[in-house]
């Protein structure tokens, strides 16, 4: 068993989706797990996890609901039908059923303005929301634990959801060793909070303008929490001439690239088999590359995380200026 | 219910790229032919609309911003009471004890809980700020056009659901005929949002585990909103669906589409053209052609026998 | 005349002996101290719960409120989040980035920062 100081965390990130964050992130447990660390996987994108299948795990151990938010309701023996609330609902989740007014629970998110402007008061609440789920599988194939999270269709994003999900990642850990977090897409509160706590980030990026404005942005992010970030390119031949662009920008901010990976019609294909891609296609050009960025992770980053972190984060947290206009 | 559209069709798919813009694109160009009293498109995925490309549409005929409520605070009237800071659910107000409150822009929803607590009516009801944007395109085919209404959200802003209800608002006002609405990604409650008074919901899937789980998330939101559904499988013979059409059927999804996997589409998505006219005799196009067809019959009965031509 | 600070740590069951919590937002607890700046003699302890521990969103910028409510004027703990950061610094919150010490440790370290 190969051990690291302390329990750190290290956060695989991309901004947007879809830009094959699952697909590094199986790789890289994959490949840590054979140098023999410590380690724990957790799957923080709960609005579409997919790092379990990208690991082939298709049951859980233990499946926890999470609760939370308030969904509202209109007690039908006050309401005069006057309307107001189907007018004051910015989100439109009032709606006439049969004559009678009606909150629909797929569409409310608990704001309490409804229930201010009510003049009869009659809009209560109900809390304790399924507003999602914590699954574990607590000996993947490869030795190690899997934390997932996934919210209820119907129900909005969650940044309390990814904290408890990584909350469970580190309990079933217990002690040293590496948490090794596929972070939530977008940029909103459910961003945020797969990345503070990290150490180390894995940021993925395509060759596209959308994508390098993602990067800037989660790269901003990750300055302003120290997390020493590197780079993996990834379908860089769908535009070899952005690729420049992004280099650039690496270069220019002293982020290192530990790969390039090209486009592999495998890498759907073993997500489609449920297998991770360097067992199904160990020998594709996308395996290979994705190979070498998580060997690098494995050796040169690992186990002496410290020392490179020092090497690479930022000199100075970056300062956050609120957006105004 | 707003008045406006006599019929309300949904196409949604949840995360991945099943092809919900290809079906709704596609079936929007061959139902154009068939309605006569007007066709309209919204795209209603707000981070990152692309109906407008796959249809190859030029400039939109004209751009409007969606306002949200923003609150603009009389300090002359604010007491510094704090009431505001305890409504905010996206904690987007705060308050140094004695000052007036900060409010963060983007972390505001817009809801008006603010307004409606405000003990001294210190908060303006007119105070806003731009959210994103709507543009309303003519997209002109085979002599026949319809509207395409595209709706975003500006660059850094989180919070997508006013984005989508104001774009569909929108998109309802300006329809008579037939709504055609392409929800976008996703399976939160901005999809509940983008299906709201659909008469049918076409979900789009496709023959992978990521496809089976995506379709499960979204006929849970649909069966539980009480609304009818059509699952139309995408491309078609890359993998086992028999768990998929199981799926479909626990749900009470009335009928299956299927559209075979055709080398041609990536071809024609990137010459800005709908498969049904780059390549009609290709059997995806006969399969959509299938679907519109079915599709202007079951929508007879609301849009009037007048409404649907050559069904 | 004792110049007192009150200091605030982001903590789990709070306390002086818990360990600093490894994130802002979502700690359980904050656990306020009064210190004498000059002796750092502890003066006072007091812990409250974070109400941006159970908040679906928005989670750093409540924690900084409840803080600006109890006269907070040093915050110690793990670096805060873009949204609470800036909240932080409009309440007149000074930032301490500080993790790995027992409360009542790090109480001394914070003095030491701060001077």
């Amino acid at each position: 068993m190969t051990t690291v100081q302390g329990q750190v965390e290290l956060v695989v990130a991309s901004g947007k989706g879809g830009v094959g964050k699952s697909t590094l992130t199986s790789t890289i447990a994959l490949v840590l797990a054979k140098h023999g660390y410590r380690m724990v996987a957790a799957d923080t994108d709960a609005e579409a996890p997919n790092l379990h299948l990208a690991l082939g795990v298709n049951t859980w151990d233990t499946v926890e609901d999470y609760l939370e938010g308030r969904i509202a309701y209109i007690r039908e023996d006050k309401c005069t039908q006057c309307g107001v609330c189907a007018e004051v609902c910015v989100y439109g989740a009032v709606e006439v059923v049969n004559g009678k007014h009606r909150i629909n629970p797929y569409i409310c998110e608990g704001c309490l303005t409804c229930s201010l402007a009510c003049p009869e008061k009659a809009i209560r609440y109900r809390f304790k929301i399924k507003a999602g789920e914590i699954r574990v599988a607590r000996r993947t194939r490869y030795g190690f634990p899997l934390v997932s999270g996934e919210i209820t269709p119907g129900r909005p994003n969650s940044g309390k959801l990814v904290t408890e999900v990584k909350n469970k990642a580190k309990e079933i850990l217990g002690g040293d060793g590496i948490v090794l977090i596929d972070a939530a897409a977008g940029i909103g509160c459910q961003v945020i909070s797969s990345l503070t706590g990290a150490k180390i980030g894995v940021l993925v990026a395509e060759p596209t303008p959308a994508s390098l404005s993602d990067l800037k942005r989660i790269h901003t992010l990750t300055r302003h929490f120290m997390i020493a970030p590197m780079l993996v390119i990834n379908k860089y031949d769908i535009n070899e001439e952005f690729v420049s662009e992004i280099e650039k920008y690496a270069r220019e901010n002293n982020i290192p690239i530990i790969a390039e990976v090209p486009y592999d019609d495998n890498v759907p294909k073993a997500l489609s088999q449920l297998k991770p891609l360097v067992e199904a296609y160990p020998n594709s050009p996308a395996s290979k590359a994705m190979i070498e960025a998580a060997e690098y992770i494995a050796t040169e980053v690992f186990p002496d995380w410290k020392k490179w972190w020092s090497k690479y984060k930022p000199k100075k947290p970056a300062p956050y200026i609120p957006i105004i206009k | 219910m707003p008045s406006g559209p006599k019929a309300i069709v949904s196409v949604t798919g949840g995360k991945g790229g099943t092809g919900k813009s290809f079906v709704a694109t596609n079936l929007a160009v061959l139902l154009s032919e068939r309605i006569s009293n007007g066709l309209v498109l919204a795209d209603l995925d707000v981070e990152a609309p692309n109906d407008h490309i796959l249809l190859g549409v030029g400039d939109p005929l004209n751009v409007i911003e969606i306002e949200i409520f923003f609150p603009k605070i009389d300090y002359k009237k604010c007491t510094s009471c704090g009431a505001c800071v305890k409504a905010c659910d996206t904690g987007a107000i705060i308050m140094a004890q004695g000052r007036p409150p900060f409010v963060f822009p983007r972390l505001c929803s817009g809801c008006m809980a603010c307004y409606y607590v405000c003990p001294e009516k210190a908060i303006a009801r007119d105070g806003k700020r731009v959210l994103g944007y709507i543009r309303t395109y003519r997209v002109e085919r085979n002599g026949k056009s319809f509207m395409l209404v595209s709706g975003t959200i500006r660059e850094g802003e989180e919070h997508t659901p006013p984005a989508i209800v104001a774009t569909k608002r929108h998109a309802m006002n300006m329809s008579r005929g037939l709504l055609l609405v392409d929800t976008g990604a996703g399976t939160g409650n901005g999809i509940s949002a983008a299906i709201q008074y659909s008469d049918l919901v076409i979900a789009v899937t496709e023959p992978t585990p990521l496809g089976l789980h995506d379709l499960e998330s979204i006929l849970k939101i649909v069966s539980g909103m009480g609304y009818r559904s059509w699952v139309v499988i995408n491309r078609h013979g890359i993998g086992p669906e028999e768990e998929h059409v199981e799926l479909a059927k626990q749900y009470g999804v009335e009928r299956i589409y299927r559209i075979p996997y055709s080398p041609i589409v990536p071809r024609a998505y990137s010459r800005g053209m709908p498969i049904v006219e780059y390549a009609p005799d290709d059997p995806a196009s006969k399969a959509l052609e299938e679907l519109a067809r079915d599709l202007a019959v079951e929508l007879e009965g609301k849009l009037g026998v007048a409404g649907v031509v050559g069904a | 005349m004792i110049m007192v600070v009150r200091i605030a740590f982001a903590t789990g069951s709070g306390g002086l002996d818990d360990e600093i919590y490894s994130r802002l937002g979502r700690a359980p607890t904050f656990t306020i101290v009064d210190v004498d700046e000059k002796t750092g003699e502890i003066l006072n302890v007091k812990v409250i719960e974070n109400p941006g521990y159970t908040a679906g969103s928005g989670a750093g910028v409540k924690a900084a409120q409840a803080l600006g409510d109890e006269k907070v004027q040093v915050y110690a703990g793990p670096t805060p989040g873009p949204n609470a950061y800036a909240a932080l610094q409009y309440l007149g919150i000074k930032v301490v980035p500080l993790t790995g010490y027992k409360v009542r440790d790090a109480v001394k370290k914070v003095l030491e920062m701060l001077a």
